[in-house]
């Protein structure tokens, strides 16, 4: 397999859940994802929740992936929400929850309904545990968002932070018992290097009632390697280190 | 009349002071380190409305505040305002490098350097056919980087004058804000300071020892959130970019739990790691040359999924070689006059001390108290005879101590 669509793995009934790590961060997937879709669905509406990139990098990649998301933006046709600066005291400290979020991507959602498919990437929710949320509030917040996509039709994709890949939470535990694909962003076990910049293990979830579409074990794991605004994938073994 | 215009060059046009832009990507604003070796690992210098982590486990060291100081040194050299944010901030930045001269002047070349610190390398003869070859180095240098201010040329010797830090400090080029009170307000006043600050001029926000015991008791969750509220400063204010260092006790995952490191790292958009050689004397022996190993977490790509690093950087050597195997180990040295990071090499098979053969303790060429080279005189005669004399010796004590075997039945 040289290819990798993460738009193929969508499905109404839950999300697609990406987990990634620091040495193998895994938004080129994002990145990935919503240019297929948008090149697939040109009257497709696309909302993205973002805590960690803002929306300079967005624009930047995606102007290299072959669509102008300034004129998406501008269209109506992909609605940007940067959390951090939106929702500058949402921390625990300050005395609030995750509803008021909740209560926006709900309003959003609702404004999709009946519209053609729809996307909502949440990028990142291990986040809201690190600055203080408990994992009761994060996992329902995340229950929440599932249920409320499902119930109108909007494909979703989660990217979650894996800090500590031998102590999961449960909130990443309830995430995995909701989805329908589990997509692993790993990190080479030799370090970084020039060739390769990790690999992509693809597990069905519990959700998925279908034959999954294909799977890719961490065994036989997809490799790829960064370029500056797409990744390139490849078997072990097929690099052009190697050939 | 002619409505030719020339073109000008991306350097002059809309930047800021002591700024460059990537070359790997032209909407990245590029401010140096203070460090030329660093702003390599880096990608050319950290991006404006980034941020660097600096994780310093070493506990018998300091290399962590150091590379904190060559920031703010960068900064107040280059005009650049400055916010330092510590328990006590003004000593801080008293103990900031300096040039030797007072006069700041762009980096000049390690060979000019290395001369000063007694590690003047002599020509050698080597053969014709590898003269072509260029020297083997370790590091880089800023000389291949255009004589400007991006990166200035700094002593250790040296501190910053005081007249020059109450000049900054009057004229707002310079910012103190203390940690010991209540620092869950610092956000603000940063935002405020930044608020103030004019776009044309970059603003770096330092924050030597994040979490010290200056700074109270903070609980994980409190640090990741205030970091968190420095990303999101950041994101407001492009023109601003952040230096944050980890005291040694919070810089392992035992301090956090587990993930600690790496939760903060993710914050971040560049971590490294300092970790000196003292931890452990094995290593301080096995690599005499150096004083701790340097490892990278994250490099920042503000506009891009590959870090500019991955491209342009020469100390990591990814680029150097397409499709290599795997990038350089780096290690750093803290020399008299300054802090370097070279690519990390094993010395000569064998060690140290199996290629280079020393000088006999009679024969060392020495220099007396005036300077002159020291001469001794010896008759030959005696030295023949010395010479004879220990060969014999050499030749009864290998007579005697050879292995005598008797039968059992020669001993009856």
């Amino acid at each position: 397999m040289s290819s990798f669509s993460v738009s193929e793995l969508l499905t109404s009934t839950g999300p697609v859940l990406i987990t990634d790590q620091l040495a193998s961060p895994g938004d080129f997937l994002l990145h990935q994802l919503l240019s297929e879709y948008v090149k697939s669905s040109p009257d497709g509406k696309c909302i993205i929740i973002s805590t960690s990139q803002d929306l300079a990098r967005w624009k930047a990649i995606s102007s290299r992936s072959g669509f102008n998301m300034a004129q998406k933006l501008e269209q109506g046709s992909i609605v940007f929400v940067d959390v951090p600066t939106q929702f500058p005291d949402l921390s625990p400290s300050k005395e609030t929850t995750l509803l008021p979020l909740l209560n926006l991507i709900r309003r959003y959602i609702g404004e999709l309904r009946g519209a053609t498919p729809s996307l909502l990437i949440f990028d990142e929710l291990a986040l809201f545990q690190w600055i203080g949320h408990s994992e009761l509030d994060v996992s329902r917040f995340a229950r929440a968002l599932v249920a409320s996509c499902a119930k109108n039709d909007v494909f979703l994709a989660i990217r979650y932070h894996i800090a500590a890949p031998d102590d999961l939470d449960n909130t990443v535990r309830i995430l995995l018992q909701l989805s329908t694909y589990h997509i692993e962003v790993l990190p080479l076990s030799s370090g970084k290097s020039g060739a390769v910049s990790g690999e992509i293990a693809l597990h069905p979830g519990s959700v998925l009632t279908s034959t999954p579409r294909w799977v890719i074990s961490r065994s036989r794991a997809l490799q790829y390697r960064l370029g500056e605004y797409h990744a390139t994938y490849f078997e072990r073994g097929t690099g052009n280190a190697v050939l | 009349m002619s409505t030719f215009k020339r073109k000008s060059s991306s350097k002059s046009v809309g930047l800021l002071a002591a700024t460059r832009a990537s070359p790997f990507s032209s909407s990245t604003i590029l401010t140096s380190s203070g460090i030329a070796s660093l702003d390599d690992i880096l990608g050319g210098g950290l991006p404006l409305s980034c941020s660097l982590l600096v994780i310093a486990p070493d506990t018998h060291s300091s290399y962590g505040e150091l590379v904190q100081k060559y920031f703010v040194s960068q900064g107040l050299a280059s005009g650049q305002k400055v916010c330092v944010i510590d328990s006590n901030p003004r000593q801080f930045v008293s103990e900031c490098m300096w040039s030797s001269n007072g006069v700041l002047s762009p980096s000049v070349t390690t060979e000019v350097e290395d001369k000063e610190d007694g590690n003047e390398t002599t020509k050698v003869e080597i053969a014709w056919r590898y003269e072509h070859l260029k020297p083997f180095q370790t590091t880089v240098s800023a000389s291949k980087f255009p004589a400007d201010d991006f990166c200035r040329a700094f002593d250790l010797t040296y501190r910053v004058p005081r007249h020059f830090l109450d000049q900054a400090i009057q004229s707002s080029q310079l910012v103190l804000l203390d940690a010991s009170g209540d620092w869950t307000r610092l956000i603000d006043l940063v935002a405020e300071s930044l608020g103030t600050s004019q776009d044309a001029v970059p603003v770096r926000i330092c924050i030597p020892l994040l979490g010290s015991p200056g700074w109270g008791d903070p609980h994980p969750k409190d640090v990741l959130q205030f970091v968190y509220s420095l990303r999101t400063l950041l994101r407001r204010c492009p023109h601003a970019c952040a230096s944050v260092g980890l005291p040694p006790y919070m810089s392992a995952d035992r301090w956090g739990g587990p993930g600690w490191l790496n939760k903060l790292s993710w914050l971040f958009d560049a971590s490294v790691t300092i970790a000196g050689f003292s931890v452990d004397p094995a290593l301080s022996l096995r690599f005499p040359s150096y004083h701790g190993s340097f490892n990278i977490r994250a490099l920042p790509a503000p506009h891009s999924l590959l870090s500019a690093s991955d491209k342009t950087s020469t100390l990591r050597g990814i680029a150097t070689v397409p499709g290599s195997s795997g990038e350089n180990n780096i290690a750093f040295k803290c020399t008299r006059k300054r802090l370097v990071f070279e690519t990390h090499h094993l010395d000569a098979e064998g060690g140290v001390g199996e290629r280079r053969t020393g000088t006999a303790e009679g024969e060392r060429a020495g220099s007396n108290s005036r300077g002159l080279a020291g001469l001794e005189v010896e008759l030959e005669g005696e030295r023949a005879m010395e010479a004879a004399a220990a060969a014999e010796r050499i030749r009864t004590e290998s007579l005697t101590k050879r292995k005598q075997v008797r039968f059992r039945g020669d001993l009856i």
